[in-house]
């Protein structure tokens, strides 16, 4: 394949003239009032005023003003990030060795070019993509540039510092105040990632920007140990070989989802496994952050009091985890520490006066759209920098579909989003139970859904059985034995289940969808179940309302879900050959 | 018996409430006092006195409209650059005293970590921060306010800000000082410390030594305190330069003789003019006479409290105890000697300066008896007997019997007043530490010699650490074993 590269410089004279960007000062230099800090504050206010843009790269998106406004993206080259050479070069070396689809090329290269421009002007994004590798390639380069520009500006402050106090009558009050330069806590940069998996290579990134590929000069401390815990098989186990291929990949690698490592970057040497306490960067999954925040290892919330950068990599995943402890996470960053054990009069003032989270960048990226991702990025982003929120155009997963088709829709109205779980559960009580038949599949992505339809199927003393993520293995292979030899009518099964199992269901001859599955690609795989003999047309029933606009836009694409939203009708069919 | 002078015209002076019916009118002789400084004849201007525009318009803007009498004193002085020493108690202004010197020279050279203000407790170091913010917040004034019992990281935070003013309490400032890091008072340029007596009587010596030793010699200090007690002129001699002393308060510097006099108070603020009248006269020894062994205790306790050198005299204590305290009085160890008649009968009590006759003698011949304790041997000597609204039929007796009206001692009402708090305060820790050591003496303890009440001085040592800990300090101070060295002299 031919080499990539991103855009450089076509002459040098080309280079005199362009401007040199100094984003890491523009971002901690900006003077910052009340009314700027309420202004950012106001989700309501800063959604209204939000502006729809179509950008290259990333696609269809909503642009939430900063303090100031966000210059939109046009094709400037790399130097004008003012960023490190090595870093840059580094990160070439990266992007390149990549393997991308060759009818995709283009595509990805400006998706890249547009997350590098976002990332490095140190804005918030909530970016779609599939090029984990890219985009994993890009901050961490962005993590190395920021912790090199930070490094040195607290060793020259400090330098200052003690020239200044060797002088007649010590530091003035100018030198000192100039000088602040750190937060309460020395942890600045927080990766939030699914699995030890993500974490192995994402530090490995790391690793190679800051060092390149020549293994000699690089100094690495608790490597092997590193080696032992993080890594994991590469081999696929053969009984798993006709699986999708996003099941596939979770299965390769360490997928233990409990654990937190902390790094501190010292002239060139990495350290891993440093105390919370000395490390410069957090990475942590959901889970084994959480535990330490307030829960059975400690109560360290004032850890993550001074996060600069936190980056959430793949939500996507993280909602088949547990989304509260991504939440309960983001509730702890930023509140004014419980203890402080660092040099008070480097703290910089806005830490003091409570505005560290207007100057703290969130990234968050996943492979496909959801309304918790939204709702999660903007209630936690307030960085003065602004944001910007894509939504790619989706093609949709309907193409699939391998069977003869007719797929039922069912909107229900709802005028409060509080009322959406009420409505929908009466829904379907009263239009979609009596008219089941035997061999239904019931899917019920959200667990507490899960519980409120059982409940009622029992009291009603419906014949069914269940497949959900605290079921044991037992009772699973179980039910699904039942089920498939007809001893009960109804096997109601749950999304996180289904995500971690991936099983294929037998003896299905309908499916009711209580609510779209968030994974867009789970509608025709559970369609694609379907035992009905070929001469019928299998039925899909689907419950939707208009706060399942993401979910229907990810499965249907965006225009097929257009209409079927402005479609006046409570039912519609659409059949297919 | 000396005659007193007489002076022309009556004197009604008015205290509070008025004399009961049964006194009559009678002609008070004015004593000519010598005062501490003539030139307070005139009050002057808060801009006469030297303040500054800028702070004579935070002045006003306070309603301060007037200097009060310590400002009076002080502030010239204190803007001439001098350490000033000054006496003076809660409400008389001291705060405006030491704020506006440190203001206006704080205008002059601004900077972080300007001036400390210790202060004794949490309640008067928030007050004196409003001040200061109040005085300062034309002029952008940070001022922190430090002291137990509030969480150490806001605080840390809060000297993050670089303030100008700090005020604090001497235990969580040693915290931060020893543990929050990046902090130091290396450029202090003013120390001031209000209500240095209570300060040392709380158990802050230690706090207070390490504070003194990490900021600057280079510095101007500023010492006030309602009592005159020997640590605070010992602090005074080890911190402050050449300072102005200056008094709100006037006092005799002689005595010519004997001269008897009477005060009429309420019961309820007894202990406060008996407080009154020992600080008058500080630094002269004086006897405390009362009624009952309880009394005696009480009085002594509670005056030990107040960081004045008391010890008691009584029939229920033991020889070697009683013989303890005379030989501490005696050697001028312990300047006050609280004691029943009964005990101080037959001793061999050498001259005193002052005779309080806390409590009215039964008899007139006790009352002679007492007094006769000073102004011997033709030395100087004052008596004071304190009536209360209950006494005034056996004062009249006694003075029926000697054949003569005694002098009022004429007292400074709002001085008085302003010891009220203290005195009460006081009092209440004394009755907490003499039940205590009423159920010491319950708890069976058989030998008789241990049945006598302890020496009082290491009582009250072993009591002022339970001070601290029923919340003096507050906060983390970290505990402090062992016993409290005691100070050489």
């Amino acid at each position: 394949m031919p080499k990539r590269k991103l855009k450089t410089p076509e002459s040098t004279e080309t280079t005199k003239i362009c401007k040199k960007n100094d984003n890491f000062s523009d971002f901690w230099s900006e003077k910052l009032d009340e009314i700027g800090s309420a202004h950012l504050a106001d989700t309501k206010s800063r959604t209204k005023s939000a502006v729809k843009h179509e950008l290259t790269g990333i696609g269809s998106s909503s642009i939430y003003k900063g303090t100031r406004d966000l210059q939109l993206p046009k094709s400037e080259d790399l130097s004008n990030f003012g960023w490190n050479e090595g870093v840059l070069e580094h990160l070439q070396v990266l992007l390149e060795e990549i393997e991308v689809d060759e009818k995709k090329e283009e595509q990805i290269e400006a998706e890249r070019g547009a997350i590098l421009k976002f990332t490095a002007e140190y804005r918030d994004l909530l970016a779609i993509t599939g090029d984990q590798g890219g985009y994993r390639s890009i901050y961490c380069a962005h993590i190395i540039q920021h912790l090199i520009r930070n490094k040195n500006l607290i060793i020259g402050n400090k330098r200052k510092l003690e020239i200044a106090s060797t002088q007649e009558g010590g530091a003035d009050e100018e030198t000192i105040e100039s000088c602040r330069d750190s937060g309460f806590v020395r942890p600045v940069v927080l990766v939030l990632c699914a699995f030890k998996k993500d974490a192995y290579d994402i530090i490995n990134r790391l690793r190679r920007i800051l060092h390149g590929d020549d293994e000699g000069k690089s100094e690495v401390w608790n490597k092997n140990r590193f080696e032992e815990e993080y890594s994991g098989p590469t081999e696929l186990p053969t009984t798993r070989a006709d699986f999708p291929d996003d099941h596939k990949e979770l299965l390769l690698g360490n997928n233990d989802d409990a654990f937190r490592i902390g790094l501190a970057i010292s002239k060139k040497v990495l350290k891993l496994y440093e105390k919370f306490e000395k490390a410069d960067i957090l990475v942590c999954s959901p889970l084994g952050l959480r535990m330490i925040l307030n829960g059975d290892d400690g109560n360290e919330a004032h850890l993550i009091s001074s996060i600069n950068m936190t980056i959430v990599d793949r939500t996507d995943i993280m909602l088949q985890q547990n989304w509260e402890n991504l939440q309960l996470i983001f509730s702890h960053l930023h509140s004014q520490p419980s203890k402080i054990d660092v040099d008070i009069s480097r703290v910089r003032k806005l830490y003091l006066d409570g505005q560290s989270r207007h100057f703290s960048q969130l990234l968050m990226f996943s492979r496909y759209s959801h309304e918790l991702f939204t709702s999660l990025m903007l209630q936690n982003s307030q960085n003065h920098r602004g944001l910007v929120i894509a939504k790619p155009k989706q093609s949709g997963t309907l193409s699939n579909i391998e069977i003869p088709l007719c797929q039922e829709l069912h909107k229900f109205e709802v005028k409060d989003p509080n009322e959406t779980s009420d409505l929908r559960f009466k829904y379907f009580v009263d239009k979609i139970m009596p008219s089941l038949i035997p061999r239904t599949l019931i899917v019920i992505p959200s667990y507490f859904d899960f519980v409120r339809v059982r409940n009622h199927l029992k009291k009603a003393e419906e014949s069914f059985v269940m497949c959900h993520e605290y079921a044991t293995r037992a009772k699973v292979d179980r039910a699904r034995e039942m089920f498939f030899h007809e001893r009960k009518s109804y096997l109601v099964v749950t999304e996180r289940w289904y995500f971690f199992n991936r099983r294929h269901l037998t003896g299905v001859h309908r499916v009711v969808f209580y609510q779209l599955p968030s994974h867009p690609l789970f509608y025709s795989e559970f369609i694609n179940m379907s035992d009905a003999e070929t001469s019928q047309r299998f039925l899909a029933v689907l419950l939707l309302c208009k706060y399942d606009r993401i979910r229907l836009e990810n499965t249907f694409g965006t225009e097929m879900a257009a209409a079927v939203m402005s479609n006046k009708q409570a039912v519609q069919a659409i059949v297919s050959q | 018996m000396s005659d007193s002078s007489s002076s022309d015209g009556e004197d009604n002076q008015k205290f509070l409430g008025n004399r009961k019916k049964n006194l009559t009118k009678k002609k008070v002789v004015t004593e000519e006092i010598e005062k501490d400084d003539e030139e307070d004849v005139k009050e002057k201007s808060f801009a006469e006195l030297g303040v500054s525009q800028p702070l004579c318009d935070a002045c006003q803007r306070l309603g301060w409209m007037k200097p009060s009498k310590i400002q009076q004193a002080a502030l010239p002085h204190a803007l001439q650059g001098k350490d000033v020493i000054g006496l003076a108690e809660t409400g008389s202004g001291k705060t405006g005293a030491f704020a506006i010197p440190v203001l206006q020279s704080l205008l002059d050279h601004p900077q972080a970590f300007f001036c400390l203000v210790l202060t004794p407790t949490r309640e008067l170091a928030f007050q004196i921060g409003q001040q200061f913010e109040a005085l300062g917040s034309g002029i952008g004034l940070i001022a922190a306010v430090i002291v137990g019992g509030v969480d150490m990281a806001a605080q840390a935070m809060a000297l993050a800000r670089r303030p100008h003013i700090i005020v604090a309490t001497p235990g969580r400032l040693v915290d931060h000082l020893e543990n929050t890091k990046g902090f130091n008072l290396k450029a202090l340029k003013f120390l001031i410390m209000d209500e240095a007596d209570r300060i040392l009587n709380m158990d802050f010596e230690v706090e207070l030594d390490k504070i003194l030793k990490v900021i600057p010699r280079e510095r101007r200090t500023y010492l006030f305190s309602a009592t005159m007690t020997k640590k605070v002129s010992k602090l005074e001699r080890a911190s402050l330069r050449d300072p102005a002393r200056v008094s709100v308060s006037s006092r005799y510097k002689t005595v010519d003789n004997l001269k008897q006099h009477y005060i009429f108070v309420p019961n309820k603020y007894k202990e406060t003019y008996l407080v009154y009248l020992l600080n008058e006269h500080a630094g002269n020894s004086a006897i405390v006479f009362c009624a009952t062994c309880a009394t005696t205790m009480q009085i002594a306790v509670m005056l030990r409290q107040l960081g004045m050198q008391a010890v008691p005299l009584h029939g229920q204590m033991s020889q070697e105890k009683r013989l303890g305290s005379l030989n501490k009085f005696k050697s001028k160890a312990r300047e006050i000697l609280v004691c029943t008649d009964v005990a101080a009968r037959g001793l061999d009590i050498p001259h005193v300066d002052m005779v309080i006759n806390y409590d009215m003698p039964s008899q007139s011949k006790d009352y002679v008896h007492r007094v006769g304790r000073t102004a011997r041997a033709g030395r100087s000597g004052i008596a004071i007997t304190v009536v209360t609204q209950y006494d005034v039929e056996a004062y009249q007796k006694i003075e029926a019997n000697l054949g003569k009206k005694l002098d009022e001692y004429k007292c400074v009402e709002n001085e008085v007043m302003v010891l009220v708090e203290r005195t009460q305060e006081a009092t209440e820790n004394a009755r907490i530490e003499m039940k205590e050591m009423d159920e010491k003496k319950k708890s069976g303890k058989k030998r008789r010699q241990n049945d006598d009440f302890g020496d009082t001085e290491e009582s009250g040592g072993r009591f002022k650490m339970g001070i601290k800990s029923m919340g003096g300090r507050g906060g983390s101070g970290g505990g402090r074993g062992g016993k409290k060295k005691k100070m050489s002299k």
